[in-house]
């Protein structure tokens, strides 16, 4: 497959289809990082293996704002697995990508693993073998697991005391370093100032205190009620270890229970928990 | 060379616990959780931590997550607080008065790194809150056996076993520890340990990793507009986790922010943070301009730092000392050592 993914990247690069492709190398230490490769001439360096955990997505999000107002948005491709495609399609829905501009290189997706080599939990109640949305689809896609996600990690928390769970959170919080890694590889984090980022701390104060930690992951959660598609970027980018998908997976469980199995990224349907204007509305007096 | 068993080590450190307050290595609280199979990587399972007892303190560890640097230079602090009460009167409270406080353990790395600190902030006009607290804290070194994967210290000028920057070097040997006694601040803590003169006592040496060329101060500037940081920056996702384990970086914030109470006082606490300057919004100037708006920008500017702009600026070699944590909290693996090769071996023009 990654022969096809070269070949595929060599040719957009080359037609001029896309003035970048956006893909997973080997970094000199052996880990698996994103790569940018503008120039055909570097295609080889393009690889797809089970550690090729980061969402890409969120580089959209970058590259949909270009420096210069006016400039026109560059157009790029983009390897994408189940999960990552989901991220695409939030981020259409809220019209932060526009796609033209963009080609979407699936890829079928085994699941990820780990450093040790196990499944990454959130890939063991994955559904998704092959991305929802593509331009070109790589690989084949193995067999589907066909079993829906129980929540079982979810109950069993919420089983415990609720003085339990505060403490585990005030706990697991408190290593936070407010370095926003979690924020910056998000793809549904696209705000231009976060409200944890405001020069006038109209929300959030600079402090290294746990009032603020817990604002700051609270509210980014609640932000993306509806939205998050379990990509699980925040909780691998965490330099502490902060087992963030925790809140993210409380929230989707919630939303899926509440809300007639609504799952994020999965149609065009954006969160139900925003307010979606028909056409038809009236415009009160006040504002006119 | 003096010695000092293991026994006789804790004991002393004991004491020391009960007369000021005692940082060491200790195993950073990961919370088990359901569903979780994942431990904390080596490099991420200890921390510096005040402890209560010695009964806390880790001694198998390797480096640990976050340096020593918040101990001297807290992540946030309150300088002073502003009260005003129900007629409008204020009253301005100065809240800077540290605790003497001892780091013992502190990996020789992080010691050199607060050397690099020191050097920045106590330069006249010195920052007075960073120098009653330095002041005030000793700093007992351990030395480390050997060099951990993401390390290179030896690249930068330091050692595993350096003692710049101790007041007391600890080397693990048979039994105990040998004592290097470096300041008359490090003799002063050592007045209440029970010492043994080992005049044979043989220091083993440390299994390092293989040291590469750093490239010279004067190199950089050539490189500023290379394009060669914007292919850095383009992974770069502007997060702040290098800067914070970064044990030599000082940046911050100080920001004046007012809690209104119910019964119509006031409180307004001076809160001093550290900031970085791979966010996006570290360069933005009134008017909203920002010559540091794009990733890669700001991704040199990290590398200049260490490597040019303080060593012009102070008197330091390099401004950095080769930790590596960095590099093992990269969520995207930037990786310094393969910047500071690549640097090496470009033919700048």
């Amino acid at each position: 497959m990654i022969e096809e993914l070269r070949t595929k990247a060599r040719e957009l690069l080359t037609d001029g289809t896309v003035d970048c492709v956006i893909g997973y190398e080997i970094a000199p230490r052996g880990d698996v990082r994103p790569v940018f490769i503008y120039d055909p001439a570097e295609v080889d360096r393009l690889v797809f293996n089970s550690r090729c955990d980061h969402n890409l997505v969120t580089y959209l999000n970058r590259r949909n704002k270009p420096p210069k107002r006016g400039a026109p948005v560059p157009t790029t491709g983009i390897v994408v697995k189940p999960c990552d495609a989901k991220s695409i399609q939030v981020l259409l829905n809220e019209h932060q990508v526009d796609r033209d501009k963009v080609t979407i290189i699936g890829v079928a997706c085994a699941g990820m693993v780990d450093a040790t080599g196990a499944p990454e939990t959130r890939c063991t109640h994955c559904l998704q073998r092959t991305p929802l949305l593509y331009d070109v689809l790589l690989g084949d896609p193995p067999e589907s697991v066909d079993a829906a996600d129980s929540f079982d990690d979810i109950e069993e928390f919420d089983a415990l005391p609720p003085e339990e769970r505060r403490a585990f959170w005030l706990r697991e919080l408190n290593r936070c370093i407010r370095c926003y890694a979690c924020r910056q590889a998000c793809p549904g984090c696209f705000c231009d100032v976060c409200e944890s980022e405001r020069d006038d701390s109209l929300w959030i104060g600079i402090a290294d205190d746990i009032p603020e930690k817990a604002f700051f992951h609270i509210t980014r959660a609640f932000h993306l009620a509806g939205r998050c598609v379990e990509c699980n970027a925040c909780e691998l980018v965490c330099p502490m270890g902060i087992p963030l998908s925790l809140l993210n997976r409380k929230i989707v469980e919630e939303i899926e229970h509440s809300m007639g199995g609504f799952r994020a990224g999965i149609s065009d349907e954006p969160t139900p928990l925003v307010t979606k204007l028909t056409g038809e509305e009236e415009i009160n007096e006040v504002h006119k | 060379m003096k010695f000092i068993s293991k026994p006789n080590l804790e004991h002393w450190l004991g004491i020391l616990a009960q007369e000021r307050t005692l940082v060491a290595p200790v195993k950073a609280t990961v919370g088990e959780r359901p569903g979780s199979a994942a431990a904390l990587p080596a490099g991420k399972q200890s921390c510096y931590a005040i402890v209560d007892g010695i009964d806390e303190i880790s001694w198998g560890f390797q480096r640990t997550a976050m340096s020593a640097r918040e101990f001297v230079f807290p992540k946030s602090e309150c300088l002073f607080t502003i009260e005003t009460d129900e007629q409008g009167r204020k009253t301005v409270r100065e809240s800077i008065d540290p605790e003497e406080r001892i780091i013992f353990g502190i990996r020789p790395c992080d010691a050199r790194a607060i050397g690099v600190l020191d050097a920045v902030m106590l330069q006249e006009p010195a920052d007075e809150t960073y120098r009653q607290r330095r002041e005030r804290t000793w700093l007992i070194g351990l030395a480390c056996n050997q060099m951990w994967d993401d390390c290179f210290c030896t690249s930068v000028g330091g050692s595993p076993n350096s003692r710049e920057d101790v007041d007391i070097l600890l080397t693990e040997v048979e039994d105990g520890y040998a004592v290097d006694v470096i300041t008359d601040k490090g003799q002063e803590l050592l007045v209440q340990a029970v010492l043994d003169e080992k005049p044979d006592l043989v220091l083993p040496e440390p299994v390092l990793n293989e040291a590469f060329d750093v490239p010279p101060t004067d190199v950089w500037i050539d490189s500023f507009n290379d394009v060669y940081w914007e292919r850095v920056g383009d992974r770069c996702l502007s997060c702040r986790a290098c800067v914070y384990v970064c044990p030599t970086c000082r940046c911050f914030d100080v920001r004046e922010e007012t809690v209104a109470r119910p019964d119509g006082t006031r409180v307004t606490r001076s809160i001093r943070s550290w900031d970085s300057c791979q966010g996006a919004n570290y360069r933005m100037v009134a008017g909203g301009a920002n010559p540091r708006s794009k990733p890669g920008q700001r991704t040199r500017n990290r590398f200049f730092c260490k490597f040019h702009y303080v060593p012009v600026t102070y008197d330091v070699d390099v401004a950095c000392v080769g930790c590596g944590r960095c590099i093992t909290a990269c969520p995207v693996h930037i990786d310094i050592s393969e910047v500071l090769q690549d640097m090496a071996q470009k033919e700048v023009v």
